[in-house]
């Protein structure tokens, strides 16, 4: 475990370098809330208190929370890396090590994401604390939010760990990368799962999409134990799934390696 | 002991066909057509303990993909391998622990980090302890002058500081073996030396067995004793260095400067590269096959009078090495 803990450790201090990309990627996040701020404070401006079961605040609070996980574990970063790691034939580096590529990759990346909350969670905190107030929740509900914003990040990096591994076998998973962002975007970012067709919500609700996005963004806009318990159930299930998936892809995937001049 | 032994080891690519045409693109598109390409021809060979050998060919030859199938980074169509006793194709992870590799142009390293946390990381990556590791960094840092820049971030360092950096890198869990792939890519001479002379310490100081490709025929010549030439996938010489310098083609060059132009003819005993009866110059250099005539044999063709200066020079190993692709062509 040490060892992935240094792997870990090593890319936050990475991380810790590039303080110009963390202020660019905070001024984006607020430009994109303000945008979310005005475009969802037009629509309900025409005297509906509450759409599909949400508040303005409540509404706002669930885009917050979408975007901060969208910013901080997109999956972009993993992605990126593996290709990297495979285009450029640097896996004859990476696959050499004593250490299991696949969780190495997952890792590294959950380095970035820990790194990127820091920043992003207080960015979110503020843009929401300034345009409705404080979310309906008390301080006891902090840590288990927290907690599921943990377990979704990790979700979505042994998923995109995954997507990224296809790499080894079309030299660019970028793609696929951009099919799956596009689906969660659409269906759990920019809006709530109540708000699409009722036979479509069953489907977003056992999604990954729903315990990555949809589910840890409900807990923030309108917290309940009963919310809670389902959504940290889905994500332990899910990343039990994608783990073992990875493991598996991984030992096909190594099968697979055509490194550049050899 | 054997360290390596390989035994009709081969290595097939699939590789995408390429056609012409709009319409036969199209079709490959959706129904690809593949051809067969062998990198690795059933080659058999075997590296003693503490060898330094040199594993070379022109682009595209097969040597970067033998070394990627002996490190259990690629997995071999068919034959065998044994790499310290492992199968580096099922104990990838428990090899790892007993290599170490260093690819020229391509970094292990953090860059925005400094090259002493890096080694601490890759201290916990290979479970040395740490008192054992502060040691052992301590050790390689002044074996291969780094302590001035030990905690500068890697990106701050030149392409030769960088590369001892990521020797000491894969030096710190003391490997038995090291394999060096184009190393000396992209640095200027004197870096160059450096790095040679650090290898060739790598070998005699801490006994580690080196395997090394490069297209620097300087880097083969100075750094390993044995080489195997390997073209379009089959192993076409494997030799001691000095064998394939002063045995395998037996050539001297004579380089002659006279007074007045010498007028020889080529022969099957020498050839004429530099200064023929056309070419009226004063310097003259001769290719003499020493398996047909002598120095003194040529010599006795020129006019002593005439002749103001003259050195004898063996082949350089960049035009042996040539000759070899060559006869396999």
């Amino acid at each position: 475990m040490n060892k992935y803990w240094q792997i870990f450790k090593i890319n936050f201090k990475e991380n810790l370098q590039s303080y110009v990309n963390t202020i660019l990627s905070i001024v984006s996040f607020c430009i994109i809330i303000y945008i979310f701020v005005n475009l969802w404070g037009y629509i309900y401006t025409n005297g509906t208190p509450v759409i599909n079961g949400y508040t303005y605040a409540n509404m706002l609070w669930y885009l917050i929370s979408a975007e901060i996980i969208c910013y901080c574990s997109s999956g972009r970063y993993v992605v990126r890396g593996i290709n990297n790691d495979v285009k450029t034939g640097k896996v004859a580096y990476t696959l050499n090590k004593p250490y299991n590529y696949y969780i190495y990759a997952v890792v590294s990346d959950m380095g970035e994401i820990i790194f990127k909350y820091i920043f992003i969670i207080l960015a979110g905190l503020l843009m929401g604390l300034v345009f409705v107030g404080l979310p309906t929740f008390s301080l006891v509900m902090v840590l288990p939010i927290i907690f599921a914003f943990f377990l979704s990040s990790l979700m979505s990096s042994l998923l995109f760990a995954i997507v990224g591994l296809l790499a080894f076998w079309i030299e660019d998973a970028t793609p696929f990368y951009w099919l799956v962002s596009k689906f969660f975007l659409i269906l759990g970012i920019i809006f709530p799962p109540e708000f699409f067709p009722s036979w479509v919500q069953p489907i977003i609700i056992y999604s990954p999409v729903y315990s990555i996005y949809s589910g840890t963004s409900k807990l923030v806009a309108n917290f309940s134990w009963e919310l809670y318990a389902n959504v940290t159930i889905s994500q332990i299930v899910y990343i039990i799934i994608f783990a073992l998936l990875g493991l598996w892809v991984l030992s096909k995937a190594v099968k697979k390696v055509n490194i550049n001049g050899g | 002991m054997k360290v390596i032994e390989v035994k009709n080891l081969t290595k097939e690519f699939k590789v995408k066909k390429r056609v012409k045409g709009f319409f036969n693109r199209l079709k490959n598109y959706f129904a690809p057509q593949y051809s067969i390409i062998k990198a690795v021809d059933d080659i058999s060979f075997s590296v003693e303990e503490g060898e330094s050998l040199a594993f070379i060919g022109p682009n595209g030859a097969g040597k970067s993909t033998t070394i990627k199938m002996l490190t259990g980074i690629l997995y071999p169509t068919c034959g065998e391998i044994c790499v310290l006793g492992k199968d580096p194709t099922k104990q990838r992870i428990k090899l790892s622990y007993e290599i170490g590799s260093v690819i020229g142009q391509k970094e292990q390293l953090w860059i925005h980090i400094p090259a002493y946390d890096n080694f601490k990381f890759y201290g916990a990556i290979f479970n040395i302890p740490k008192d054992k590791l502060e040691k052992r960094i301590t050790f390689l840092a002044d074996l291969f002058e780094i302590t001035p820049y030990l905690f500068q971030p890697i990106k701050s360092l030149s392409l030769g500081q960088r590369m001892r950096c990521e020797i000491v890198a894969s030096l710190l869990h003391e490997p038995k073996m090291l394999f060096f792939d184009e190393p000396t890519i992209g640095m200027d001479p004197l870096a160059k030396e450096t790095l040679r002379d650090l290898i060739k310490k790598i070998n005699k100081e801490l006994k580690t067995t080196i395997i090394f490709t490069s297209h620097d025929v300087g880097d083969i010549e100075e750094v390993c004793k044995r080489v195997i030439i390997i073209n379009k996938g089959k192993i076409v010489l494997d030799d001691l260095m000095k064998n394939l310098k002063y045995t395998h083609l037996k050539k001297k060059v004579l380089d002659i400067t006279s007074k007045e132009p010498i007028k020889l003819k080529n022969t099957d005993a020498f050839t004429i590269i530099k200064g023929n009866e056309s070419q009226n110059q004063n310097a003259t250099k001769i290719e003499v096959d020493m398996e047909k005539a002598s120095i003194t044999d040529v010599l006795s063709l020129v006019d002593p009078n005439n002749i103001i200066d003259i050195s004898i020079s063996s082949i350089p190993l960049e035009e042996i090495i040539k000759q070899v692709y060559r006869e396999v062509k």
